[in-house]
């Protein structure tokens, strides 16, 4: 139910908690990329995964339009079942999605 | 098939004896299971453009609760991701940091605040009353008001251990 852009206060809070800089960022229930953006940037490798191939389809056209979003990977994919090589990644973000 | 903490577990790294970087992070980010309130916010002062985009406007804004929302099943699924951290931390993991913040969803009218609930239909629903006195609040307001939806939201660091 999220809306489409963050707020500061989110961005602020999440940022509280943790950085991404330079990290390799695993972002599971990506949604339509709301989160992804703003951090991706200062991270080394995004991998943005969501169920929801309508919702996956929505940030590729969403990456398309914007250069600056290109180091998101966009993937269909469910947390439960990860094709990833185990110590693949140093932050695994459930963004709406555990349970 | 494997639980998502599990494959998260399995998926993050070990520590790098040479960089001395320590295990990998879960950060998660969902609503809590208190239900989602409904506010109207003016400012105290003359008109004010945007006011509520800017933190430092919040002590000139004068918040007005309206009441509380429904909710069905769309709060169990809450329940069930901070059930999930809990678990966790037997699955190997620790917790890091914990803190929760107001998730706020701002409209400028009602008919748009009805709208968006349309569309989310499966997460909350306002009964008649609370719409009423929503349009009541707004019609009182001094200067021109925003319709604010509150959902409180837990974001949460745990860290992978050996």
């Amino acid at each position: 139910m999220p809306l489409a852009t963050p707020s500061d206060l989110e961005l602020k809070t999440i940022r509280s908690l943790v950085g991404f800089s330079g990290c390799r960022v695993l972002e599971i229930g990506a949604g339509d990329g709301r989160l992804s953006w703003p951090f991706a940037p200062e991270a080394a490798q995004w991998i943005a995964l969501d169920p929801d191939a309508d919702e996956i389809a929505a940030a590729r056209t969403e990456k398309e339009r914007d250069k600056e979003k290109e180091k998101v990977r966009l993937a269909i994919g469910d947390g439960r079942a990860l094709c990833f090589p185990a110590g693949h990644f140093d932050i695994a973000f459930f963004t709406w999605s555990l349970c | 098939m494997l639980s998502a903490v599990a494959e998260a577990r399995r998926v993050l790294r070990s520590p790098d004896p040479v960089s001395g970087r320590p295990h990998g992070l879960l950060v998660d980010i969902h609503p809590t299971d208190e239900p989602t309130h409904l506010e109207v916010w003016h400012a105290e002062y003359g008109a004010v453009g945007n006011f509520v985009e800017h933190p430092d406007n919040l002590e000139a804004i004068h918040r007005v609760p309206v009441g509380w929302l429904e909710h069905d099943e769309s709060l169990q699924d809450f329940t069930a991701a901070t059930d999930a951290l809990v678990e966790a931390l037997d699955q190997g993991f620790s917790l890091q940091r914990s803190t929760t913040f107001d998730y706020r969803y701002f409209f400028d009218t009602l008919d748009e605040f009805t709208e968006y609930l349309e569309d989310n239909e499966e997460h909350a629903r306002a009964s008649d009353e609370l719409l009423e006195r929503a349009l009541m609040a707004m019609k009182e307001a001094v200067t021109t008001p925003k319709l604010v939806m509150v959902q409180r939201t837990v974001v949460t660091a745990l860290r992978k251990y050996a």
